[in-house]
């Protein structure tokens, strides 16, 4: 059985990127998606000794680390609607290392959406989570993550056959 | 366009980011070893000048300067004491959890004659509630909160609670940008709250607590601790609350102490998590009396493991001294597992909930209140609670689902 220090490395390095793009999915930016993910594994290794013991320590780091990204998005959320009317009039970028991401359009239409439904898009359609995994993470009813996953679609569907996506 | 093709955009939108490479493991220690770093998420200097005006609420009107609690010197040296205002940042911790919820009341008590089942002899319980940043007495019987009390400097955070085993002492911890400090609470037996008083002075923030303990005689406090520097030493100490004296520092370089409880004579259990994967976790029995002040001992050398527990999570010792209670998983089930503290012997294995109850639970999982003798406990486990007395467990509702908390392992409450 690996020690525990060890296996929260291994943990940490297989897990990271994915955590890293989700939070960057809600947050907007990869940098605050790292630092964001970086807060949620220290978290993780305080209390290592429990989550080592869960089938998916992921979805606890995933679930800190989100709410984190909401509760700062709140207070960054006027600076980021301003980008991304800046990003709205631009042509779609390539994206580069450390860029914003809501400077492609599809980081710029997912800005637009309340960061509730943001967050419900994103669980389905980057963490590929059914409704009712979504449901019980959000602690919301199936029906409500439904109704946020519509209006989301709409907004997506519109916004990314408006402007294809820029992929580096 | 449809789900396919919105995910195909996803997929090569998260692809770079996918293949970030981590930063490396050690700073990912060294944060969790200061949790108070700044988020660069936070919020910008409208913010931070308003948390740099040393407000005060609550019961003080003002803030006293604070000196520094004598903490031996392997922990770093102590912080300084500020010459103006705390720095950190309202943690981002306290802003997602929930405040506790009082429950309808279900078919009536099972336990007491209240319209919740709670132990006479205790009938009160405080909870932290991370997202008012204050801490509420509540009355464990009637569902009724009895006060809120408040940091003494705005956007300061209680970060622990404990309470002595007569239900009328309770201590909070209060973390400061430059410190933490220690307040005392009393509770009558007619729910009259007074306080908090301040008990003893700061502890530097180069440590962090990670559980906390107040003997039965209120004299006592011990303090499970995690150094922020990156060659520090988990540490348990121990303070003699009448004089602010640190009596006793043990440390240990292969394991943490992640729960504290004051048995009978001066009896420490730990609840000892062994990082070296060769020895045996479980509750181990320090004898505080052997400490010599700020000089460092070794907490493996001086304390005794009298109850190894595989899959251990959590354990603690019943205030007679018989009976230790430790929480463990194996498989998919949460145990509390009830032992003979003389002879290792277990007594009773009560299933009290699932590990899936932990995974994606706001809620606390584990022991949250244990009688003199253990012979009636009351347990959680996500939202599943229950009695538990003389080890056959019965499903309740209490007046409170407590909390867990992303920070530590039972410091949302004091019961």
């Amino acid at each position: 059985m690996a020690r525990p220090r060890e296996d929260f490395q291994e943990f940490y390095q297989a897990s990271y990127g994915r955590t890293v793009a989700m939070v960057a999915a809600v947050a907007g930016s990869r940098h605050e998606a790292e630092d964001i993910a970086q807060e949620a594994y220290a978290r993780a290794l305080a209390r290592w000794s429990r989550l080592r013991a869960y089938d998916l320590p992921e979805a606890w780091v995933r679930k800190v680390a989100l709410r984190l990204a909401i509760d700062s998005g709140r207070r960054l959320r006027r600076g980021a609607l301003a980008s991304a009317r800046l990003a709205a009039r631009r042509d779609a970028p390539e994206p580069e290392p450390g860029d914003d991401l809501k400077y492609t359009a599809l980081g710029a239409a997912l800005l637009e959406l309340p960061v509730r439904e943001r967050q419900a898009v994103v669980l389905f359609y980057l963490a590929d989570l059914p409704v009712d995994a979504i449901a019980r993470e959000c602690g919301l009813p199936a029906g409500t993550v439904k109704a946020r996953l519509a209006a989301g679609r709409r907004h997506l569907e519109q916004r990314l056959s408006q402007q294809p996506e820029a992929v580096a | 366009m449809n789900d396919a093709e919105i995910r195909e955009h996803f997929e090569r939108w998260a692809q770079p980011l996918r293949i970030v490479a981590p930063p490396p493991v050690d700073e990912i220690h060294r944060r969790a070893r200061r949790r108070t770093t700044r988020l660069t998420i936070a919020a910008g200097s409208a913010t931070a000048a308003a948390l740099a005006t040393v407000a005060v609420v609550g019961l003080v009107t003002a803030a006293p300067p604070v000196p520094i609690l004598p903490v031996s010197g392997h922990h770093g040296a102590p912080g300084p004491t500020p010459a103006g205002s705390p720095q950190r940042a309202i943690g981002i911790s306290a802003l997602h959890l929930p405040r506790p919820q009082i429950s309808q009341p279900v078919t009536g008590s099972t336990w007491g004659t209240g319209r919740y089942p709670a132990p006479p002899a205790a009938p009160f319980l405080m909870t932290l509630s991370m997202a008012t940043q204050t801490a509420l007495v509540v009355s464990a019987s009637r569902g009724a909160v009895q006060a809120t009390l408040h940091p003494r400097v705005a956007g300061d955070q209680f970060t622990w609670a404990a309470a002595a085993p007569n239900d009328q002492l309770f201590m909070l911890a209060e973390e400061h940008g430059f410190g933490v400090t220690f307040d005392q609470v009393q509770i009558s037996p007619s729910g009259q709250v007074s306080g908090p008083h301040r008990v003893l002075p700061a502890v530097s923030l180069n440590v962090q607590i990670y559980a906390m303990a107040i003997s039965a005689d209120g004299a006592r406090l011990a303090l499970s601790v995690l150094p922020h520097s990156a060659t520090g030493l988990d540490s348990v100490l121990v303070y003699n609350l009448r004089t602010g004296a640190l009596t006793g520092d043990w440390s240990s370089a292969s394991g943490s102490a992640v729960g504290l409880s004051w048995g009978t004579a001066g009896d420490l259990a730990v609840g000892w998590q062994d990082d070296t994967g060769s020895a045996p976790s479980g509750v181990r029995i320090l004898d505080t009396g052997t400490g010599r002040g700020a000089h460092p001992q070794s907490l493996t050398a001086d304390s005794v493991l009298v109850a190894p527990v595989r899959g251990f999570v959590s354990g603690m010792i019943t205030t007679d001294g018989a009976t230790v209670l430790a929480v463990s998983t194996g498989g998919s089930q949460v145990r509390l597992e009830e032992i003979a503290a003389d002879s290792g012997r277990v007594l009773a294995s009560v299933p009290i909930g699932t590990t899936g109850d932990q995974a994606n639970s706001p809620d606390f999982c584990g022991l949250l209140w244990a009688s003199k003798t253990g012979s009636r406990l009351i347990t959680q486990c996500g939202s599943h609670q229950q009695l538990v007395v003389n080890g056959s467990p019965t499903t309740t509702r209490l007046a409170l689902t407590i909390p867990d908390s992303v920070v530590g392992w039972a410091n949302t409450f004091a019961w």
